[in-house]
């Protein structure tokens, strides 16, 4: 070696010198890639309670109960300690309005809601300290609770309140809650403490927008200077290094005195999935929120881990289709290949059985489910079959477009489909784009034919799904399926308040959902947490945002 | 010299120009909608408008150009699209991870590639020689990212001594920061210690092979006399070179092991930065990585000039 170099060694020599030893290790890392296919592990069944949704009148006390904690907080809550909560990827804004799927470590820690669900999607107190609608469900009076303060010290009225919905409805602040916002016909205060919503027709879904309805505080938020989030929640915006973490730190003044038990909560950004287990694994967090299954699953069994698997099913791994484009135009390919998913095997081996096949969108504790339809699509490659035969298509081949990220586990069920379809004579190609141009095509209704994803706010009003929800929505939905059907029955599904009649317009609107097959639902993914074992009173609502305000570390 | 400066600063200007129209074009030619993400999945037709005003999207791409160039002469990267905090401000926030990182891997490469070249050097030809040369193809040859991996699974999930990712500023617990630096400056040293020995060596044979260094012993001068004042000083001239342009790359982000151990530095943000296409960002600190790799390469330069009179001069166009 030593003759490759001559007495004055040349820079361009040098450089040369030094871009080959970076091609050869680039080169002999390009031949390292490891595959594993985690084993097939079965997950605790998950049994929450199922009941008709009830005409809510609220109560004055927190909403505590509506808690679904993991493991008991026994014994008596230690005060202090930091907790270093571990999760997936940096939040996108410090507008708590705005924030998207990253939201559900955060948003209740520097922020409350007018109102929680309980495990039942019955709203609860919670800054809202009552509620009555009137008879014909058209007025809807809120009274706030007193000596609530902001983190500035100000104290929250119902002004806050009007000035919030009012905030999220504005375009400019590009948030889902507009839509609930909008169907308000007008806002009264007859006093500090009382707001008073008009409808123009019942609107029972407004629960859905009162539990994501994040109360900040109007004097900083549109403020240039805007520099962190300000809400009523337990714990203070402290810091927010981007890309590294989020520190939270107690407020001293929260409303429900004695909380929180922590005096600080780091909230860690990892970019790689495996890396939150790993943490957790070395003892370097304390949470990982989302972890791989089978790496959740793996730590747990160790029995140095708790393992908290929510039951609570607010979003769901799917493959959409464009009914505009064809092959996908045809609806016997599209039922076809709905019955070409193998919905266990990718609940089994991709989810290590942290999931449910089920080819309907919505969750066992939503008035729309029904266990009937549940299961309405199964494996079976000969309906395939004679399906495909039936659309008259000779050798359909289209494109199913997927994305590395936030899930490994999209494109698994996207191959996994492809290998069955071609059993049935359909040909499918996979594209992998990165999640920024999978986004794009999903938002501007640039998919060509199939895509794999995952939706949310399943866990909301059935009619909510089909209004938030991007790949749903009526009228601007990825799939550009558009019908009269879907429109009025998501239009009666949103002014249903009578439980019988809205059950007999849920399972209307399932069927056709199930029919048209725009939309495959493939299974709910389950939220998870690992939590280490001196973590106690560790608690989730049903839209699995946490809460951990009664959290404690027993160390 | 102050020609020599001066010429050479003069070089620099077209390379900054062409590599910041590089960048912004690279962006913009990407797929993916900044103001979209920003706006979110539901953003309504008006919403969508209003971001694309608000972050200057909605001008033609030579005037957003000039106007983000007119600011950046002057200091100013802009604001965030996604965090809405100042450009500088989180270049700053993450620079002392960077640099932190970086010193420690060429603190500790310099230390290991010096030894094992200067002891490849001497040994010539016998085994000490030839398990170096072995060691320094091993070194090269293993990914950064696996040597990571295989760290943070011995020293972290199985010894359990250090910890596997994060990172914790000197200032405030030095103790605990250094915990958290050994695994990836290992990791990055590794590689740069095999490429830093290769010169030495190399560098350090040619040099005892001059006709001064033969006068020298033969005047009876010390052997370790002879290797260190004679041999070694002249021998370093190629290695500083090495090192600047390795230091630059460092400061440049080491985006691989950044990942690996959830470093918080330069390289993280740009990834943050291009993975939500923050226009802003990304040019704001790659055009400050080129500014960085541009003045280190000049200091090189300098300092090599310095080390030897003939590139000063002209004679060997150290450019």
């Amino acid at each position: 070696m030593g003759s490759l170099i001559h007495r004055r060694v040349s820079r361009r020599r040098l450089l040369v010198e030094a871009g080959s030893a970076a091609l050869l290790a680039t080169a002999l890392g390009a031949c390292s890639p490891i595959s594993t296919q985690p084993p097939a592990t079965q997950a605790p069944a998950a049994k929450p309670a199922t009941t008709e949704p009830a005409k809510p009148a609220g109560t004055a006390a927190p909403a505590s109960a509506a808690t679904a904690a993991p493991a008991p907080a026994a014994g008596q809550p230690k005060k202090g300690g930091t907790l270093r909560f571990g999760k997936m990827g940096d939040i996108s804004t410090k507008d708590v309005h705005q924030l998207g799927a990253e939201r559900y470590a955060i948003v209740n820690l520097a922020w409350d809601t007018p109102i929680r669900f309980d495990p039942n999607l019955k709203p609860q107190p919670w800054l809202a300290e009552s509620f009555e609608f009137n008879k014909d469900d058209t007025v809807l009076t809120l009274k706030v609770r007193k000596g609530v303060k902001f983190h500035t010290g100000r104290e929250m009225t119902a002004d806050d309140f009007k000035f919030n919905l009012e905030r999220v409805r504005k375009p400019e602040t590009n948030t889902q809650m507009r839509f609930g916002s909008e169907k308000i016909q007008s806002m009264e205060l007859p006093d500090p403490y009382t707001i008073v919503l008009k409808f123009a027709e019942p609107n029972p879904a407004i629960w859905d927008t009162l539990e994501t309805l994040y109360i900040v505080d109007k004097e900083n938020i549109d403020n240039k200077e805007f520099k962190q989030g300000i809400g009523t929640g337990p714990f203070k915006w402290l810091e927010w290094r981007p890309g590294e973490r989020i520190v939270f730190e107690r407020n001293p003044d929260y409303w429900q005195q004695g909380l929180p038990y922590l005096d600080r909560i780091d909230v860690i950004f990892n970019k790689d999935v495996s890396t939150l287990s790993v943490n957790m694994d070395a003892g370097a967090a304390d949470v990982a929120e989302q972890s791989l299954d089978r790496d959740l699953i793996r730590l747990r069994d160790t029995g140095r881990f708790q393992a908290a698997i929510s039951d609570y099913w607010s979003d769901f791994y799917y493959l959409g289709a464009v009914v505009t484009n064809a092959p996908t135009n045809n609806k016997k390919l599209r039922q076809a290949v709905n019955y070409a998913i193998d919905r266990q095997r990718f609940v089994n081996t991709a989810l290590a059985g942290i999931g449910e096949a089920q080819s309907i969108p919505w969750p066992k504790n939503s008035p729309a489910y029904d266990a009937d339809q549940a299961k309405f699509y199964k494996y079976d490659l000969e309906k395939a079959k004679q399906l495909v035969q039936e659309s008259g298509l000779s050798n359909p081949s289209f494109t199913i477009v997927s994305a590395p990220t936030p899930s490994p586990n999209w494109t698994t069920l996207a191959e996994m489909v492809q290998a069955d379809l071609q059993k049935t004579g359909v040909n499918a190609k996979i594209e992998v784009v990165e999640n920024a141009v999978w986004r794009d095509r999903l938002t501007q209704r640039k998919m060509q034919h199939m895509w794999v994803g995952q939706f949310g706010f399943s866990h909301m009003h059935p009619s909510t799904l089909a209004t938030l929800a991007f790949p749903w929505r009526v009228g601007a939905n990825t799939s550009q399926y558009e019908s009269p059907e879907y429109a009025d029955l998501v239009k009666k599904a949103a002014v249903t308040a009578d439980p019988s009649a809205a059950k007999k317009v849920y399972t209307d609107l399932t069927k056709l959902i199930l029919d048209e097959s725009f939309m495959m639902t493939v299974s709910p993914q389950k939220r998870t947490w690992l939590l280490a074992p001196y973590v106690k009173g560790f608690a989730y609502g049903v839209g699995n945002y946490v809460w951990l305000e009664r959290c404690w570390l027993d160390k | 010299m102050t020609a020599f400066v001066a010429r050479r600063l003069l070089q620099t200007i077209p390379v900054l120009l062409l590599s910041s129209v590089a960048i912004f074009l690279l962006l913009r030619l990407a797929p993916g909608d900044p103001a979209q993400y920003i706006a979110g999945p539901d953003a309504s037709a008006e919403g969508l408008a209003a971001a694309r005003r608000e972050m200057g999207l909605d001008q033609p791409w030579p005037i957003q150009y000039a106007v983000w160039l007119t600011h950046a002469v002057r200091g100013d990267f802009g604001i965030a699209f996604v965090t809405r905090y100042p450009v500088w401000d989180l270049v700053l926030q993450v620079l002392p991870a960077t640099i932190e990182l970086a010193l420690a891997a060429l603190i500790l490469s310099t230390a290991l590639g010096f030894v094992l070249g200067v002891v490849g050097a001497l040994r010539e030809g016998q085994f000490v020689d030839l398990a170096v040369g072995v060691l320094n193809a091993i070194a090269l040859g293993v990914p950064n990212f696996w040597l990571g991996l295989i760290l943070i699974i011995v020293f972290a999930l199985v010894l359990r001594w250090l910890p596997p990712s994060g990172h914790v500023d000197f200032v405030r617990d030095p103790g605990q920061s250094l915990r958290y630096l050994t695994l990836p400056a290992i990791t990055l040293a590794v590689q740069l210690s095999a490429v830093l020995a290769r010169f030495v060596r190399a560098s350090l044979l040619d040099v005892l092979h001059e006709d001064y260094v033969r006068t020298a012993r033969a005047k009876g001068l010390p052997e370790r006399s002879v290797i260190v004042r004679h041999a070694l000083r002249n021998a370093l001239i190629p290695v500083v070179t090495v090192m600047g342009l390795q230091f630059g790359r460092l400061l440049g982000g080491a985006v691989i092991v950044e990942a690996v151990f959830g470093w918080p530095g330069i390289g993280s943000l740009v990834i943050t930065g291009v993975v939500a296409r923050d226009y802003t960002v990304v040019q704001g600190v790659l055009t400050l990585l080129v500014t960085t790799f541009v003045l280190i390469n000049l200091l090189t330069d300098l300092l090599y000039g310095v080390l030897d009179p003939a590139v000063r001069l002209g004679q060997k166009g150290g450019a």
